[in-house]
């Protein structure tokens, strides 16, 4: 295949309107559809992860702005955090964090098509490789969160 | 040639110039959330809450750690991305279940609150305060 080629299949596959090819455009489409197996209900609440971490960064959003009106307005928001109804929320984004992670990087092997000195990179090796990157990415977390801004009067 | 086909086949008009632009941020989007949200979330949602001692806890730690410019580089990535990955699932996510019409509306409803919380997403990280004294 050429590269001429090989942009256009990109642009159709990538660009194409939504309209040719979303689902629920299938005519006679229930819009209970994905409640015909555990696939698509999957599916479904892989989709709603994404409301719930919008939901999380704006909440975060919130705390940082907070940093810059002193103490006080700090401390207060991190103690209602500790209520019920924001424990139930974190429990929830954390369990819909967890779901986005591993679909979206078993994903992430099915997608792009990768070669390497001339061999093509397996669907495996590229999943265990995002999630070898997941690994890195939340050990930095763990170590920027505990260890990070410790200063003398801590 | 082959691009002539695809348009002769397709229509020129049909191929969405700006779906490829949000199509890039969502999986940006989903990356960064994928990579760092879980353990953020754990650390600083669940065992924070729970006396683990973490920086985000603590005024002055979280004040020293948001001081640091890669952490506020992180800071804006992780939240505007993933309210640009919100907005381009959620407009899927509508037609899904069944809300098929007002798709425009919907389109502009969902890029246009990514947008504004990019924006003060960008305008809260710029402004944070630097280390406390």
């Amino acid at each position: 295949m050429s590269q001429i080629q090989a942009n256009s299949a990109w642009v159709r596959n990538i660009a194409v309107s939504p309209n040719r090819y979303h689902r629920a455009d299938e005519p006679g489409l229930v819009p209970t559809w994905w409640r015909a197996n555990r696939r698509f209900a999957l599916y479904m609440l892989r989709e709603l992860a994404s409301v719930f971490l919008a939901v999380w960064s704006l909440r975060l959003l919130r705390q940082l702005n907070l940093l810059r009106q002193g103490e006080e307005a700090y401390d207060t928001f991190v103690a209602k955090q500790r209520r019920l109804p924001w424990l139930l929320f974190h429990i929830s984004a954390f369990s819909f964090a967890l779901l986005h992670s591993v679909t979206f990087l078993i994903a992430a092997g099915k997608g792009p098509t990768l070669h390497f000195m001339g061999r093509k990179v397996s669907e495996r090796t590229i999943t265990a490789g995002a999630f070898a990157g997941w690994a890195i990415a939340s050990l930095a977390v763990l170590l920027a969160l505990l260890f990070g801004g410790r200063g003398e009067d801590t | 040639m082959q691009i002539q086909r695809d348009m002769a086949t397709h229509g020129e008009k049909d191929v969405d110039r700006i779906e490829p632009f949000w199509w890039g941020l969502f999986a940006a989007g989903g990356g960064i959330a994928a990579m760092f949200a879980p353990m953020q979330i754990l650390l600083q949602d669940l065992l924070g809450n729970a006396g683990v001692p973490v920086a985000t806890s603590s005024y002055r730690r979280a004040r020293r750690l948001a001081a640091n410019p890669l952490v506020r580089m992180y800071l804006f990535a992780l939240t505007s991305l993933s309210l640009v990955h919100w907005a381009h699932r959620f407009r899927y996510y509508v037609m899904d279940l069944g809300v098929t019409g007002a798709r425009r509306q919907i389109a502009l409803v969902c890029y246009g609150t990514a947008i504004a919380g990019s924006l003060d997403a960008a305008r809260i990280v710029l402004r944070l305060p630097g280390r406390a004294r």
